[in-house]
């Protein structure tokens, strides 16, 4: 398995380990390059509610990411 | 700010470095300092991941490109193929007196859909009986009026005209008006 396969295997569990609005955000934003406010009206919600979920979802990444490094 | 509102606010920094309060208990937070590391490292898997998949609709948007170019290519070689034909389709006469006097030139080329354009260049047409000619048109199974005209005092004129594409024009003649039979000059 290469690096970029490692990565890809990697980042693949670990959005899997956040929460479904928290891995929609963060697809629609890296994958879809999607702002903030076309995703809030992709999903109709409201734009606070999109910059949480996005922060959160980060956060918790590279949480899990320092874990796995620690 | 407190740390754990700069904690939950990191992720803002990976767009906007312009945070001032944030900015500034970053340097002096070691756990904040090492969770930002961090975030720019899933950050940049986030990006090379989303680039990767990106890669084969580049690849197919190439090939649409390389399609395109392939039906551009093959439209200007069918225009091309036309403006070809219709060169080829020009045809020029001379006409001549029953002497071999020449009096006038025909060149027919494409018109328009439905017909095709005569171009007549008279010279030195004989005037002695009047000004007015008519100018006739034959394929091998009709015979058509295509028009008259007038020529000035040294016989010579230029007029045009359209003739139908359906036939296939091959002789060209000028009469005097009411004397169809009369042949001035021919082709």
């Amino acid at each position: 398995m290469e690096g970029g396969d490692v990565d890809a295997f990697w980042l693949e569990a670990a959005l899997s380990r956040l929460s479904e609005r928290e891995r929609t955000v963060i697809e629609l934003a890296y994958y879809d390059d999607l702002s903030e406010s076309a995703i809030a009206r992709r999903l109709r919600v409201p734009l606070g509610s999109v910059k949480s979920w996005k922060r959160r979802g980060l956060n918790r990444l590279a949480s899990v990411l320092g874990e796995e490094s620690a | 700010m407190r740390h754990e509102e700069a904690w939950r606010r990191l992720p803002d920094l990976l767009d906007d470095r312009d945070d001032a309060a944030l900015l500034a208990h970053v340097r002096t937070c070691a756990s904040c300092q090492r969770q930002l590391f961090l975030l720019s490292r899933v950050d940049r898997l986030l990006r090379d991941s989303a680039s990767a998949q990106r890669a084969p609709r580049r690849q197919l948007t190439r090939v649409r490109i390389l399609a395109a170019a392939a039906a551009l290519a093959a439209a200007l070689a069918a225009t091309l193929a036309v403006v070809l034909s219709q060169q080829a389709r020009e045809h020029h006469f001379m006409l001549r007196t029953a002497s071999g006097r020449l009096v006038g030139e025909a060149r027919m080329s494409n018109g328009d859909e439905q017909n095709v354009s005569l171009a007549l260049t008279a010279r030195h047409l004989p005037v002695d009986s009047g000004h007015m000619f008519v100018l006739w048109a034959g394929d091998k199974a009709s015979t058509m009026q295509v028009g008259r005209f007038m020529v000035d005092r040294t016989g010579g004129c230029r007029v045009r005209f359209n003739l139908p594409e359906s036939h296939s024009w091959q002789r060209f003649w000028v009469t005097k008006p009411g004397e169809a039979r009369t042949v001035v000059a021919g082709t």
